[in-house]
C-alpha cells in the first residue's frame, strides 16, 4: 500500500500585498487563505489523508492573532485531512512566538506542528523527519540532524524541510542552507522542500512544491502543490497538480505598431472566463509612433477591464515622432497647410529631447510630447 | 484714407458750427491753448467713423454741448476708391448719410451708410454703440492714450476676443508673419490647459506644492506611509528584541534549572565544605600544639631556674662567711687605730696652736729685729779679753743686736754705750717674743716632742691614722651594712632557707652537689620535653592554612553558598520576566502590531510609485509649458519684427543705434541703448512718451506700406519732451507726413513751432 501525502509549502497567509490597489490586496490575500480549501479537495481527489506543509504557512511570525485563527478553523474544517506544519523562515518556531501562540490558540485535531527536531509517525508505514526553522537565519543547515535520525525499521524516512538547496541556480527566499544530497546521505524517501516559489525537482526523491498561490510576476511554475505516492524503495511517484485561484502574468512584448499592441487581447482571450483572475504585468518595448501612443492609451484602457490587474510599463518603450505627427499639431488651429508653427516647434524640440537616449529629460520630453498630443486633441475637440 | 475737411455742429465744446476745411495730405498741425477744443475735434472725427448715428445714452450726452444742442459731424475723405463725405447727425433727428463727393450724390444711408462707411475705412460695427476702431485705434491716439498697448480685444460681456479689435487689427495688418506663426493661438490656448494641468499639481510659483492637490495628496500618502513604516519598524524592532531577550532568558533558565547544573552546583558546594572543615581542623590541631609548647618551654625554663638557684645559695654562703671574718678584721683594726688615735696628742687643734705660736714668735722676732741695731764687734788678736759687752767679754768677732742698751766696755779704752730708738717697744716685742716662745715650749711638751718638725710630723701621722679609721669604717660600712650581726643573721638565714628549697626531697644541704645533679637532670628533661613540643607545633603550623587562606576558604564557601543561593532566585526572577515578556509580545501579536511593517513597506512602495508619478508628470508639464512658451515667444519675436523694422528710422532720429524689446500686445518691454537694457519702466516719463508715440508711428508707417494708410491723429502728445527731443520728434513727423497723413493737435503753440507743416484753421460753418 503506498505512502500518499500532499506536499505544499509557502502559503504566506496574511501577506498584505500593500503595493497593491486596497481592493486588490484584499482579494488577493482572501485567495491565499482560500487555497487550504482547494488544496483540501486536491487531498480528497487524490486520496491523500496527509498535507505536508513544507514551511512559511504564515507570512510573518508577528501577524495578528485573529488571522492565526481563521486558518486554524480553515484547517479545522478540513477534517478529512491531518495538516502537517513546519516552521520557515517567515514564521520561525521561536521562543514566546507564534508556534507558541499557535499552541495557546488551540490547535485543531488534525492539525500537527513540527517545530521540534523530532521525528513524527505519520503513519505505522512513514515518519516525517522535519527541520523547523527556529529563527529567520539560522546559519546551518536544519536538515543535517537527519542523517542520524533513528526511525523504526521499515519505515518511510520523508524529510521535511525549508531552506535554499546549494548549487540550485536561482536561490530562495531565505538564507538558510540546505544540502542538496541529504535525500541520499540520511536515505530520504522524500524530501519535501519549501522556500523557493515554484515547483521544482531537485533530484527524484527531492521537491520544491511552490506555492499554491502566486504572489508575484516571476515565470517559475508558481500555483502548484505535489501529490506525491511512494511505493516501497522505488522513487517516489509526483504529481505537479494546479492550485492557483489567480494567475500572474508577465508580458513582456516588443511591439512596431498597435497592431503588436493589439495581439496581446488575443493571448488573454485565450484565458477565457480566468482572465478575470489575471493579473498582468505588461512590459513594453519597442516604439510607437505619437498617434499610435494615443492607441495605445486607448487600448490600455479596454484591456484594464478585461484583467482583474494591469501593471503597464512603457518606460522602454521609445516614441517614434514623425514628421506628419508633429505637422498634424498646428492644424488644430486651423490654420491648413502651415508650416513651423508653435506646437509643431514645440512637439519637434521635444521629440528630439526623447530620442536623445543620452539628454536628462528624455523621460520627461517623451511624457511631454504625449501630453502636448493629448491637449491638442482636447483643443481640437472643444474647438469643434 | 485721408482728412479732407471736418465740420462739427453742437458737439461738446463748439456750440456754433465750426469747419476745418484745409487739411494737407501730409503733416497737419493744430495748435491751440487748452479747452481750445482740440480734443474735441479728435472726438468728432472719432465720432464720424468709428460711433453709430443711434447711439443714445450716456455716450450721446457726452457729445452734446453744454448749452444743449443735438451734435452733428461732417468729415469729407479720400480713400483709394474715391472721395466721399460722411456726415452724422446724433441725438433727435439722427441720421447719417454717406455721399460719394465726386459725383456728389448720396450713395447711403443710415445704417447702410455706416456699414459702407466702415468697410471704405477697414473699421467693423459689430454692435449697436461705438464700432471697433481696428486700425484707426492703432494710428488715433487721444489725449494720455499713447502709453497703452493695443486694447486686448476682449469683450467684456462675451469674454471673447473682438475679431476687428486695435490688436486684432495688428494681427490682420501683420497678416504674413501671423500666419507664419499659425497655431500660436492655439499654442496659447494649450499652453493654458498644460498651465491649468500643472496648477492642479503645483503651485503657479512653480515652486510649491498645491495644497488640496493630487501631488500633495501623494506627498502626504507617502509621508504618512512612512510614518506608519516608522511606527511598525520601531514596534517590530521591539519585538524582535523581546524575541531575542527571551530566547536569552529562556537559554538562562534552562541552564539554571538543568539537573546537571544544580548537582555541579551542590558537588562545588560540598567540596569547598569539606575543604574548610579540614582547615579549621588543622588550626585548631596547630593551636593545642602552640598551648603543649608553651608549657613545655615555661617547665624546662622552672627547672633550669631552680638550678640555677641552688648554685646561687652556695656562693652566697662562701661570701658572706668571708665577709664576716673580714668584718671581725676590720673591727679589730679600728679598735686598734682608735687607740692610737686617741693616744697622740698631736691633735689638729694643738697643732693649729703651735703654729699659731711659731707665727707670733715670728712677728715678735721681726719686730724686735727691727727694733734693735746690730753690733759686730770683732776684737783684734790680743784683745779678746778686752772687750765686753754689757759686761760680757767678747772673744772673738760676734754680732750684737741691741735692744735697748749695750754697753760696750774697751778695757784699756773706755766703754761704748749703744742705744735702740724705743727701747719701750722693743722690750714689749721682746717679752712677746719670750711669751711666745714659751707657749711653743709648754705646747711641744705636751705634744711630747721637743721640736716643731717633731710635732708637724707627729701631727701628720695622726691625721694620716684618722683617714685610715675613715677608711676601715666606711669599708666595715660596706662589707656588712648591718655588722657583723647581720651578716650573721643573713648566714644563719641562708642556711636554713637552703634546706627549705630543692625537690625530689633529695637530702643535701643548700648548695650540696648532689642535690645540683638532681637539678640539672630534671632541667635537661624538660628541655628536651619542650624542644618536642616545638618540633610538633612547627610541623602543625607548616600543615595548618594561614589566615589568608582559610579567609580565601571561607570567602569561597560563602560565595558558593551565596550563588546557589542566588541562582535560585535568579531562575524565580528570570521566569518571572520571561512570563511578563511572553505576555508583552502576547499583547502585540494579538493584533500583530509588530507584524505591519510588510504592510508599511508596500504602502510606502506605492506611495511612492504615486509620488514618482507626479514628479515625472511635473516634469513633463514644465517642460511641455516652458517648451510651448519659447516657441510662442519665438512666433511673437517673429511677427513683432515688422513693427520693429518700421520703428527703424524713427528710432534712429531720437535713439541712434537702439533697439526696442515688445511685450505680448505690442506694449514696450526695454529700450536697448548702446549695449544697454533698460525696462521701459525704469525710463523718464518723457523718454517712455517719445518711444510710446515712435511706436504709434511704425503703425501707421506700416499701415501705409500694407495697403490703405490711414492718417496718424496724436491728440496732445510729447507733453514731457524737453527742447531737444522735440525738435527730434518734429523731425521724425515730418519723416512720416511723407508716407502718410499725420494730424497733430497740440497746446504747445510754441514748442511745435518749428515743424514744418500746414497749420489748421478753424473757420464758421453754415451746415447745409
Amino acid at each position: 500500500m503506498p505512502v500518499r501525502f500532499i506536499h505544499t509549502a509557502d502559503w504566506q497567509l496574511a501577506k498584505p500585498f500593500a503595493n497593491m490597489p486596497p481592493l486588490l490586496a484584499g482579494e488577493l490575500a482572501a485567495a491565499r487563505l482560500s487555497v487550504i480549501a482547494r488544496i483540501a479537495a486536491i487531498a480528497h481527489a487524490e486520496g491523500a489523508a496527509h498535507v505536508l506543509v513544507a514551511g512559511d504557512v504564515f507570512d510573518s511570525d508577528l501577524i495578528e492573532s485573529v488571522t492565526i485563527r481563521r486558518a486554524l478553523e480553515q484547517l479545522r474544517q478540513e477534517t478529512a485531512v491531518t495538516w502537517v506544519l513546519l516552521p520557515g523562515n517567515h514564521d520561525p518556531a521561536r521562543a514566546g512566538g507564534l508556534w507558541e501562540r499557535i499552541g495557546r490558540l488551540g490547535v485543531p485535531d488534525n492539525v500537527v506542528l513540527l517545530a521540534d527536531q523530532k521525528p513524527f509517525a505519520l503513519s505505522p508505514d512513514a515518519t516525517i523527519l522535519p527541520a523547523p526553522l527556529t529563527s529567520k537565519n539560522p546559519g546551518r543547515d536544519p536538515t543535517a540532524w537527519m542523517d542520524h535520525a533513528e526511525t523504526p525499521p521499515g519505515v518511510l524516512r520523508i524529510g521535511l524541510a525549508h531552506g535554499s538547496v546549494h548549487g540550485f541556480g536561482s536561490e530562495g527566499e531565505s538564507s538558510v542552507p540546505l544540502a542538496r544530497d541529504r535525500a541520499a546521505k540520511a536515505g530520504l524517501a522524500y524530501l519535501a522542500l519549501g522556500d523557493w516559489h515554484g515547483a521544482k525537482e531537485i533530484d527524484a526523491r527531492t521537491w520544491y512544491s511552490g506555492t499554491p498561490e502566486p504572489d508575484r510576476f516571476k515565470d517559475n511554475d508558481a500555483g502548484n502543490v505535489l501529490s506525491v505516492s511512494i511505493d516501497g524503495t522505488a522513487p517516489p511517484h509526483v504529481k505537479k497538480i494546479a492550485s492557483a485561484h489567480f494567475n500572474w502574468l508577465h508580458i513582456g512584448r516588443a511591439v512596431r505598431s498597435i497592431a503588436d499592441v493589439r495581439s496581446i487581447d488575443s493571448q488573454v482571450a485565450a484565458l477565457s472566463d480566468a482572465a478575470s483572475r489575471v493579473l498582468v504585468d505588461l512590459k513594453f518595448t519597442g516604439a510607437l509612433t505619437l498617434s499610435e501612443y494615443a492607441e495605445l492609451e486607448t487600448w490600455k484602457h479596454l484591456f484594464e477591464g478585461r484583467v482583474r490587474h494591469l501593471e503597464l510599463d512603457q518606460s522602454a518603450l521609445a516614441l517614434a515622432a514623425t514628421r506628419e505627427d508633429l505637422e498634424s499639431l498646428d492644424r488644430v488651429a486651423g490654420a491648413d497647410g502651415a508650416q513651423n508653427g508653435v506646437l509643431t516647434a514645440a512637439a519637434t524640440y521635444l521629440a528630439s529631447i526623447a530620442q536623445d537616449p543620452s539628454h536628462p529629460q528624455k523621460e520627461a520630453a517623451g511624457l511631454a510630447l504625449r501630453r502636448l498630443f493629448a491637449f491638442a486633441a482636447e483643443e481640437r475637440e472643444a474647438g469643434a | 484714407m485721408r482728412i479732407l475737411a471736418l465740420r462739427l455742429a453742437a458737439f461738446r465744446r463748439f456750440g456754433a458750427p465750426v469747419a476745418i476745411e484745409n487739411f494737407d495730405a501730409g503733416l497737419n498741425v493744430l495748435a491751440g491753448p487748452n479747452e481750445f477744443g482740440k480734443s474735441t475735434i479728435f472726438q468728432a472725427l472719432e465720432a464720424a467713423f468709428l460711433l453709430r448715428h443711434g447711439t443714445s445714452g450716456a455716450i450721446l450726452d457726452a457729445l452734446r454741448p453744454r448749452n444743449g444742442g443735438e451734435p452733428l459731424v461732417e468729415v469729407d475723405f479720400e480713400t483709394s476708391e474715391g472721395r466721399w463725405r460722411i456726415r452724422k447727425q446724433f441725438g433727435r433727428g439722427k441720421a447719417a448719410l454717406l455721399t460719394d463727393l465726386k459725383a456728389m450724390k448720396p450713395v447711403a444711408r443710415a445704417g447702410d451708410a455706416e456699414d459702407r462707411l466702415a468697410s471704405l475705412t477697414g473699421v467693423a460695427h459689430d454692435g449697436p454703440g461705438q464700432a471697433a476702431p481696428g486700425r484707426m485705434g492703432l494710428v488715433w491716439v487721444r489725449q494720455q492714450r499713447a502709453l497703452l498697448p493695443p486694447d486686448p480685444d476682449i469683450d467684456p460681456v462675451s469674454g471673447k476676443a473682438k475679431p476687428r479689435g486695435e490688436a486684432s487689427a495688428l494681427i490682420e495688418l501683420l497678416g504674413r508673419e501671423v500666419e507664419a506663426a499659425a497655431g500660436a493661438g492655439a499654442a496659447a490656448r494649450i499652453n493654458q490647459r498644460v498651465k491649468a494641468a500643472l496648477g492642479e499639481l503645483i503651485t503657479p510659483g512653480r515652486d510649491g506644492v498645491k495644497k488640496g492637490g493630487n501631488y500633495d495628496a501623494a506627498l502626504k500618502a507617502r509621508d504618512e506611509a512612512g510614518r506608519h513604516l516608522a511606527r511598525a519598524r520601531q514596534t517590530a524592532d521591539a519585538s524582535e528584541q523581546r524575541f531575542a531577550r527571551i530566547a536569552e532568558l529562556t537559554v538562562a533558565l534552562a541552564a539554571l534549572e538543568s539537573p546537571e547544573a544544580r548537582t555541579g552546583e551542590r558537588q562545588r558546594l560540598a567540596a569547598i565544605e569539606k575543604n574548610l572543615t579540614e582547615a579549621v581542623r588543622l588550626r585548631s590541631s596547630r593551636d593545642v600544639l602552640a598551648a603543649e609548647f608553651k608549657s613545655r618551654g615555661l617547665e624546662a625554663e622552672s627547672a633550669r631556674q631552680a638550678l640555677d638557684l641552688h648554685a646561687a645559695s652556695g656562693a652566697r654562703r662562701a661570701s658572706l662567711e668571708d665577709a664576716i671574718a673580714a668584718a671581725e678584721a676590720l673591727e679589730s683594726e679600728i679598735r686598734s687605730r682608735a687607740a692610737n688615735l686617741n693616744a697622740c696628742k698631736a691633735t689638729p687643734a694643738r697643732l693649729q696652736r703651735l703654729f699659731e705660736l711659731e707665727r707670733d714668735a715670728a712677728l715678735a722676732r721681726g719686730e724686735l729685729s727691727s727694733r734693735s741695731a746690730t753690733v759686730e764687734i770683732s776684737p783684734m788678736p790680743g784683745a779678746e779679753d778686752r772687750i765686753t759687752a754689757n759686761g760680757a767679754a767678747i772673744r772673738m768677732p760676734a754680732r750684737i743686736d741691741v735692744d735697748g742698751r749695750l754697753d760696750i766696755e774697751i778695757a784699756g779704752v773706755g766703754a761704748i754705750g749703744v742705744m735702740t730708738a724705743d727701747p719701750a717697744q722693743a722690750a714689749a716685742a721682746k717679752a712677746r717674743y719670750q711669751a711666745a716662745e714659751a707657749g711653743i715650749n709648754a705646747c711641744l711638751a705636751e705634744i711630747g716632742v721637743s721640736t716643731f718638725v717633731e710635732a708637724r710630723m707627729r701631727g701628720e701621722a695622726r691625721a694620716q691614722n684618722a683617714a685610715e679609721l675613715d677608711q676601715d669604717r666606711a669599708r666595715l660600712s660596706g662589707l656588712a651594712p648591718k655588722g657583723v650581726a647581720g651578716l650573721a643573721q643573713e648566714l644563719a638565714g641562708l642556711s636554713h632557707s637552703s634546706s627549705q628549697s630543692g625537690s625530689g626531697g633529695s637530702a643535701g644541704s643548700a648548695g650540696s652537689p648532689g642535690r645540683a645533679a638532681e637539678l640539672e637532670r630534671e632541667a635537661l628533661a624538660r628541655e628536651a620535653a619542650a624542644r618536642s613540643a616545638g618540633r610538633d607545633y612547627e610541623a602543625a603550623k607548616a600543615a595548618a592554612p594561614d589566615d589568608a587562606a582559610i579567609r580565601s576558604t571561607t570567602a569561597a564557601f560563602e560565595a558558593a553558598r551565596q550563588s546557589t543561593s542566588r541562582n535560585a532566585s535568579e531562575a524565580r526572577r528570570i521566569a518571572v520576566e520571561l512570563e511578563r515578556m511572553k505576555g508583552e509580545q502576547s499583547g502585540i501579536d494579538e493584533d500583530g502590531r509588530a507584524g505591519e511593517v510588510p504592510r508599511a513597506l508596500g504602502e510606502v512602495e506605492r506611495a511612492e510609485r504615486d509620488v514618482k508619478r507626479f514628479e515625472a508628470e511635473i516634469a513633463a508639464l514644465r517642460l511641455l509649458t516652458s517648451t510651448l512658451s519659447e516657441a510662442e515667444t519665438a512666433v511673437r519675436n517673429r511677427y513683432f519684427e515688422p513693427v520693429a523694422r518700421a520703428l527703424a528710422p524713427y528710432l534712429a532720429r531720437l535713439f541712434p543705434d537702439s533697439g526696442i524689446d515688445f511685450r505680448d500686445k505690442f506694449s514696450l518691454e526695454a529700450l536697448n541703448r548702446a549695449g544697454e537694457r533698460e525696462e521701459f519702466s525704469t525710463l523718464s516719463d518723457g523718454t517712455r512718451e517719445q518711444l510710446a508715440v515712435l511706436v504709434r508711428m511704425s503703425f501707421a508707417r506700416l499701415i501705409a506700406e500694407r495697403g490703405a494708410p490711414m492718417p496718424l491723429i496724436l491728440d496732445d502728445p510729447l507733453v514731457y519732451s524737453d527742447d531737444a527731443r522735440l525738435d527730434a520728434m518734429c523731425r521724425a513727423l515730418e519723416d512720416a507726413a511723407l508716407e502718410h497723413q499725420v494730424v497733430l493737435l497740440t497746446c504747445r503753440e510754441k514748442a511745435f513751432e518749428k515743424i514744418t507743416g500746414r497749420r489748421l484753421a478753424i473757420t464758421s460753418w453754415l451746415p447745409g
